[in-house]
């Protein structure tokens, strides 16, 4: 054994208890740290496998590298090579940095061995392919032989990477961010809405609500903005669609 | 709006043919269904016929039905068992608890058997109208019955992340295992609370009123009302 025994039951219960409270990346991180430790891992880094920036979204990414091992993969232009992100995305499986080093070339060699000088030689790697997101990774580093864990280590660090992608998920907002976010109505815009389905004229829309017609057609704009539509029989329908508004 | 089926108004659904008609449709959506269904194993499973009813459709089990809001066809349900009975968790899924431990007690029950039949429904009635309705119904049934304060499940590993976002403290209560179809399965628990019913909430309209309960020569009213309370007490 690589680690202390361990009650994971305890261990558990107090990590997942403290980490769904989290309302940001930062607040997650000591837990996570905390988390592997216990099993004798020193790094991690959690996140989006692929770069969603390129989308015009947040890359989500969470890790407790020193900023200095950070900062000399940007400087070595090495960030987007890593031969685990490849792996994970060819085999969808989970695997040891080992096994993406023995199928990596010169570069993605020498991007694993790096880690080694930041006494993390030997790691995990495990992948999550959500549906309706984007794929998913928790990758852990240690100067432990991973010989000496046991099968169940590694089910145990999956499944908790799992959850920890899914707190951050949660916490980000699912993807794309932007879009999911502009598709909340407020109340007025809702009522608006629900009127407009039921039969009634802007004007009466706006008598029954006691605002101008003027205000309604403004409620009916920015709905129609936040959904992507024009006019009101495309935005009504639309809002019924997403179930936004009673059918 | 879901309608609510306990032993008190079971008969009713029944002679109305929906008990039949929702035992088939499992059956449909899990087992057999060419399109659809997640093509189970009907031998492990024990079906006999083309009729999903097991030990746990018993007395103590609560039902919550979803009908298509055009054609008024049952379209979704969902079971919920109580955790101090034999359950799937126990019986079935402890392998999937091995973290924690099987969860057991009178506010903890066992959501399981939840299908939505896509034979009778497009997609935009199935992710627009109806899935949003029962999942807040499920949310809601459980704060307002007063008596379940946690609901444990299975979950595919792929829907993870879609359960933390609809019930935001759930916990997984033991590894990854991977089902007979090659897909991994997760066990969960997550608390039915006022978090997770405004995220529901916020789907939908706010006067929107999710849970219908009908008894034998009363009127249809909408909520749980008095008489429920007084059955969960």
């Amino acid at each position: 054994m690589s680690h202390s025994p361990i009650d994971l039951s305890s261990l558990w219960f107090g990590c997942i208890e403290r980490i769904n409270g989290c309302t940001s990346q930062n607040e997650v991180i000591p837990i996570i740290s905390e988390f592997i430790e216990a099993y004798g891992f020193k790094y991690f880094s959690l996140g989006h496998l692929v770069n969603t920036s390129k989308w015009g979204h947040r890359r989500l990414q969470c890790h407790n590298w020193p900023m200095e091992y950070y900062q000399q993969r940007i400087a070595d232009g090495t960030t987007m090579k890593d031969p685990t992100v490849a792996r994970a995305l060819e085999t969808r499986l989970s695997f040891t940095w080992a096994e993406a080093r023995a199928n990596a070339d010169k570069l993605g060699r020498d991007i694993i061995d790096q880690c080694g000088d930041w006494t993390a030689p030997n790691g995990w790697f495990f992948s999550y392919f959500p549906i309706g997101s984007v794929p998913g990774c928790f990758s852990v580093g240690t100067e432990n032989d991973l010989s000496e864990y046991s099968a169940i280590d590694s089910a145990t660090l999956h499944a908790f990477g799992l959850h920890c992608f899914a707190v951050l998920t949660r916490i980000e907002g699912p993807f794309p961010f932007d879009a999911q976010q502009t598709a909340r109505l407020s109340e007025k815009q809702r009522l608006v809405l629900n009127y407009l389905a039921a039969g009634k004229s802007l004007g009466d829309t706006g008598t029954i609500l006691g605002i101008s017609e003027e205000t309604t057609k403004t409620h009916l704009k920015r709905a129609a903005e936040k959904l992507g539509t024009s006019g009101k029989i495309q935005t009504v329908s639309a809002a019924q669609a997403r179930g936004l508004i009673l059918p | 709006m879901a309608e609510v089926i306990t032993k008190e108004n079971y008969q009713l659904y029944a002679e109305e043919g929906v008990i039949d008609d929702m035992h088939n449709q499992r059956y449909r959506t899990l087992f057999s269904d060419e399109k659809y269904s997640l093509r189970w194993d009907r031998e492990a499973a024990g079906i006999i016929g083309e009729y999903d009813r097991d030990d746990y459709d018993h007395a103590d089990t609560i039902y919550l039905i979803e009908r298509h809001p055009r054609t008024n066809e049952l379209v979704a349900s969902v079971r919920f068992c109580p955790t101090t009975r034999p359950h799937l968790m126990s019986d079935v899924f402890s392998d999937h608890c091995a973290f924690t431990g099987v969860q057991t007690g009178p506010r903890i029950w066992e959501c399981s058997r939840l299908v939505y039949d896509r034979s009778r429904m497009d997609k935009e009635v199935m992710f627009g109208y109806v899935r949003p309705r029962l999942r807040l119904a499920i949310v809601e049934f459980c704060i307002e019955s007063g008596f379940i304060e946690e609901i444990v499940h299975v979950v595919p590993e792929n829907l993870y992340t879609q359960t933390l976002e609809i019930y935001p403290d759930t916990m997984m209560l033991g590894p990854v295992i991977q089902g007979d179809d090659g897909h991994g399965y997760v066990a969960a628990k997550s608390r039915m609370n006022e978090r997770a019913r405004q995220i529901m909430r916020a789907a939908l309209p706010q006067e929107y009123n999710a849970l219908i309960y009908r008894l034998p020569g009363e009127p249809e009213r909408v909520g749980l009302g008095d008489h429920f309370s007084r059955i969960a007490a």
